[in-house]
């Protein structure tokens, strides 16, 4: 009872003081000095206590709350406090009956108390470990973890260690886990079971932790937790575990390089005591290998280099058109190496740390499947990975015999010990030996099959500048380095790379009318591949042959030049002696050229009076670009005839065409393109070289078809769009360029003007209109004429004329040049004189239905000058009518113009 | 001595702008060794920040946590992007303005089109202006 009224019960469990009231009884009655002889007081809390051992609790509630006030109001407050903490008791016993919820505040109070005023935290402790099982009861666990906080500021390190983890428990089993806290507290507790050598513990609470923390990026407080787990299973012995806590702190890092340098060294020692300790060897993380950058090389270029799958299309496409129905191939895993020829294998290993790391005795692992391979792939010796870099590690090797290797790692000495030491920091002196392994999507696989033809391009010299639309070219010349004869070369390229690879002797004009036909071909169907098949039938071993290359630069700032070479070995047999197909290869090439800005033309087109069969083309060079000289240029029109027309005065950065229709384009669609001459018009005056085109023959081809069988109208060539190709040269002190400019002209399109079969019925003779235009005729004579009029005045120049007959009817039809006006062609570019019809002037002629004939007459000019050589007048009606029929005068057809230098002027 | 410690946290709890601020010159040296503390420290105050926000229309949440000396300041964007701020002494009005002149220019640093939201900011510019207002409100 003295300890009752001293106010020292409470300290003592509860089990001893049912002894106190029902064991031994107290033998003296209380009056120890200095205790308070509060006498009701201790009455109170007497029957507060009975009333709780009765389970009275309500009543033992307002028996201990009567105490709690009295006591600390009389200023007890150590006995206030375990009052107060017997009256939360009371009230958490009547749970889940209370009328009012569990008062915490009593309880903190208490706390307070007892670890201000007394010195012993025992009591603190404990009252807050029964709090604890209370509130946890209620699951009030947030409140737990403050009560619990309150006591961690303690020496005690086990004791708080135990406390934090508690608190970190009570964040998680909060209503809404705090997750974050939970982490925070656990690493807490773990810091505290270190320091109270508790490892097993500590390390528990930071694996625990670590869930949390990893992958969201908070790197210093994760550097930490993974530093604190190594050093933990380093002093258990653990190295296993040991390593992969500091292998994460040395595969990437945002510490300081310094910082950086002593895990490095760190988990080096680490590295070396498990390899003493288990003699297996290291499986090293460090330097990191992109997987996506190793590569086999098969040519000797930079490391890395990878030809993309560009090639692989051209090749594919290369292989369908030669063997459209065989040649199956089956593409294996892996690269495909050939015997006794060097290959090339980078390995990128990525350095992400700031310390530069030594790697020694760098070693490929790999295995050999064939029967007694002697091959040996050496080794690196010596190599530095800087600092937040990537390094190739390149192996050299070749293949002695046909099977297969498998590339799965590389083994190699890793320190720190640096050339160009600049740290103030201690580095490591230890060359620990370790393997990096690859996972095994990532091994590489070369399929080494037996000798085959090798073709190498030399002597190849493209220029890297060039400008739009120029015309580059350079020897090419192949050879075959291998042991074995190479067969069915074929060059193939895409379309925009507009490579063409001809004869060395081949003429220019050959190219540009290639470039031609390539332009149009890209213009109707991009995208597609231009294929020269069985260049070369077989190139021996040993021998070359030379060709020349061809590229035109058809894209703006980049042009890619790229092709591969296509050829196969000899046709092999297998082992029943049945022929199989040959193995293909390719040579790849590529080349980028920076292209600058080119000629540009801008063409005006205005149409001559009576319809849209003959029009005016003067085509400007744009101002920006200006060549030296303008060539010739040509068209793959057979729609259009073209005339050039000298403007005078000559001025080289425009020239002026007379495009007129073809009366014959509609029947020759049954003609193939290839066989279709192109047109070329020379604009160099002095050049007398000039060909009229193929027309004339074409015409002979197809004219003389029934008119009445032909089938309808070829879309394709009708939509085809109409452009020249203008060649041009620029020359300066630098460069000697020549190049093709591609001019479209809308305005000469697809729209059909031909002349048309008229039925018969149209003439009678109250069509007047239809009447006139019984036949039509064509002018074929050189479109420029060059004379020297100084040494002989006249000149003479001989005219053919086609007159078509247009109705299925026999005609009459009379030439007269003899009384025609012969006005030269009007117009600011032309001059106004005129010209005579010499020799025979006049025909009359009967032709027969849909039937054509040609005659000949002979213009005579005296000055030069541009003039309209349609000037003589033609009649015609149809005979079967009536054979007095009076003749009808026919409209005049376009203008052709004829062009008529004076060399004198020129020279 | 006025320490502060400035982070943005993205959606998935990840920092995506961290800064140090102090009031003292050489206090570098020392701070080096603690650093990771901020970071757990911030990253636990997350769970109040998540709890607080809910409770207040404002997107200033004033100090939510406590730790040792540091208390723990935030506040949260419309996007629920956190910015939170360690703090060794109590300067309520200064913070408030800080945040808002942050959050005014983490608007426009998160309106360029070539930035992923969540994704950490590497800006010197951004990093200038934070240091910029966390001279003029921090005084530091």
């Amino acid at each position: 009872m003295n300890k009752l009224l001293n106010g020292k019960l409470y300290i003592e469990p509860l089990f001893a003081r049912l002894k106190v009231f029902f064991g031994k009884a107290p033998t003296a009655p209380s009056s120890s000095p200095g205790s308070r002889t509060a006498e009701p007081l201790e009455q109170i809390r007497k029957v507060a206590d009975l009333c709780f051992l009765c389970q009275l609790y309500e009543n033992a509630y307002q028996f201990y709350y009567t105490a709690k006030k009295d006591l600390s109001s009389e200023g007890a407050w150590i006995s206030a406090a375990s009052s107060s903490e017997m009256a939360a008791l009371s009230k958490f016993m009547q749970q889940p009956r209370a009328q009012r919820s569990y008062p915490t505040q009593y309880v903190d109070s208490a706390i307070d108390t007892y670890l201000n005023r007394t010195s012993d935290d025992y009591v603190a402790l404990r009252c807050v470990m029964l709090s604890l099982e209370c509130l946890s009861q209620q699951k009030l666990y947030p409140d737990a973890a403050t009560q619990l906080l309150r006591l961690t500021n303690d020496e005690n390190d086990l004791k708080c260690a135990l406390l934090l983890e508690q608190v970190a428990h009570c964040y998680l089993r909060a209503k809404r886990p705090m997750l974050r806290k939970f982490a925070f507290y656990l690493v807490l507790a773990g810091h505290r079971f270190g320091k109270a050598s508790q490892r097993h513990c500590a390390l528990h609470c930071y694996s625990s932790a670590l869930q949390v923390y990893s992958n969201a990026g908070w790197r210093l407080a994760l550097d930490h937790i993974y530093f604190t787990l190594g050093r933990h299973f380093l002093s258990l012995n653990n190295f296993t575990e040991a390593i992969t806590s500091f292998e994460q702190l040395v595969v990437k890092s945002s510490q300081s390089s310094i910082q950086q340098l002593l895990f490095l060294n760190e988990y080096l020692e680490i590295a070396n005591r498990y390899k003493e300790t288990f003699k297996e060897n290291i499986s090293y993380r460090i330097p990191s290998i992109q997987y996506k950058r190793n590569t086999v090389r098969f040519e000797m270029t930079e490391p890395g280099y990878k030809f993309d799958s560009e090639f692989e299309n051209l090749e594919d496409i290369a292989r369908n058109r030669l063997y459209p129905n065989g040649l199956i191939i089956f593409k294996k895993k892996g690269f495909e190496a050939v015997e006794n020829e060097t290959v090339w294998v980078d390995i990128c290993v990525v350095n992400n740390l700031d310390v530069t790391l030594s790697l020694k005795d760098v070693n490929l692992k790999f295995e050999y499947c064939a029967t007694d391979s002697k091959m040996v792939i050496p080794a690196i010796s010596n190599i530095l990975v800087k600092a937040l870099s990537k390094q190739y590690l390149t192996f050299q090797f070749q293949p002695d015999m046909p099977g297969s290797i498998r590339i799965f790692g590389l083994s190699y000495k890793l320190s720190t010990r640096n050339t160009d030491a600049s740290f103030n920091a201690p580095q490591s002196s230890l060359e620990l030996e370790g393997v990096q392994l690859f996972s095994d999507e990532h091994t590489m696989e070369l399929t080494v099959v037996p000798a085959m033809p090798k073709l190498l391009v030399s002597n190849l010299f493209l220029p890297s500048t060039m400008m739009f639309n120029e015309i580059a070219s350079s020897p090419l010349t192949i050879a075959n380095v291998g042991p074995k004869t190479a067969r069915n070369l074929s060059f193939v390229s895409p379309s925009q790379a507009c490579c063409v690879v001809a004869d060395p002797q081949t003429e220019i004009k050959s190219i540009n009318e290639q470039f031609l036909r390539l332009f149009a071909d890209k213009q109707v169907k991009p995208g597609t591949v231009v294929m020269q098949k069985s260049l070369i039938s077989s190139l021996a071993a040993g021998e070359e042959v030379h060709l020349r290359l061809w590229v035109q630069s058809s894209q703006l700032k980049q042009h890619k030049i790229e092709f591969v070479i296509y050829y196969e070995d000899g046709e092999t047999f297998d082992e029943k002696g049945k022929r199989t197909d040959p193995r293909t290869r390719f040579l790849r090439y590529r080349h980028e050229a920076h292209v600058l800005e080119g000629v540009h033309f801008d063409p005006k087109v205005s149409w001559n009076s009576g319809g849209k069969s003959s029009a005016l083309v003067i085509a400007h060079v744009s101002k920006d670009s200006s060549p030296s000289k303008l060539e010739s240029f040509c068209c793959d029109s057979k729609q259009w005839l073209l005339q050039h027309l000298l403007t005078p005065p000559y001025v080289p950065q425009n020239f002026a065409f007379q495009a007129r229709s073809s009366p014959d384009s509609r029947r020759i669609k049954n003609v193939r393109e290839e066989n279709y001459n192109i047109q070329w018009v020379n604009l160099q005056s002095g050049d007398k070289n000039f060909q009229p085109g193929g027309l004339d023959k074409l015409l002979n081809i197809t004219f003389a078809q029934d008119h009445a069988s032909s089938a309808p109208e070829d879309s394709a060539s009708e939509t085809k769009p109409f452009m020249i190709a203008v060649q041009w040269a620029k020359v300066d002190e630098q460069s000697n360029r020549v190049g093709q400019s591609y001019v479209p002209i809308t305005e000469l399109g697809s729209s059909s003007i031909l002349p048309e079969i008229l039925p018969m019925q149209d003439l009678s003779s109250n069509n007047l209109e239809a009447l006139h235009r019984i036949v039509k005729w064509s002018i074929y004579c050189k479109s420029e004429v060059h004379h020297h009029f100084d040494i002989e005045c006249p000149c003479i120049v001989p005219v053919d004329i086609i007159i078509f007959n247009q109705h299925n009817c026999t005609l009459r039809v009379t030439v007269d040049a003899m009384n025609s006006q012969n006005v030269a062609a009007g117009g600011d570019l032309l001059s106004s004189h005129s010209f005579t019809w010499v020799g025979k002037a006049f025909y009359d002629l009967e032709l027969p239905p849909c039937g054509q004939h040609s005659i000949q007459m002979h213009a005579y000019f005296t000055q030069s000058g541009t003039f309209n050589i349609n000037s003589f007048d033609v009649w015609a009606t149809p005979v079967a009518s009536n054979k007095q029929a009076q003749l009808i005068p026919q409209t005049r057809q376009p203008a052709f113009l004829l062009s008529v230098f004076n060399d004198a002027d020129i020279f | 001595m006025s320490n502060y410690y400035f982070v943005i946290v993205g959606h998935k709890d990840n920092p995506i702008y961290e800064q140090e601020f102090s009031s003292h010159r050489n206090a570098d040296v020392k701070k080096e060794d603690h650093r990771h503390l901020n970071q757990f420290i911030a990253h636990a105050s997350l769970d109040l920040v998540d709890e607080h926000m809910w409770n207040t229309s404002s997107m200033y949440l004033k100090t939510v946590d406590k730790f040792n000396e540091w208390y723990v300041s935030a506040f949260v964007t419309a996007s629920k992007i956190r910015f939170i701020i360690l703090h060794n002494i109590r300067n309520e009005d200064g913070i408030k303005s800080f945040f808002n002149d942050v959050y005014e220019v983490y608007i426009k640093f998160s309106m360029n089109p070539f930035y992923v939201i969540n994704s950490p900011i590497k800006s010197s510019n951004f990093e200038r202006k934070i240091q910029l207002f966390a001279k003029r409100n921090l005084n530091v």
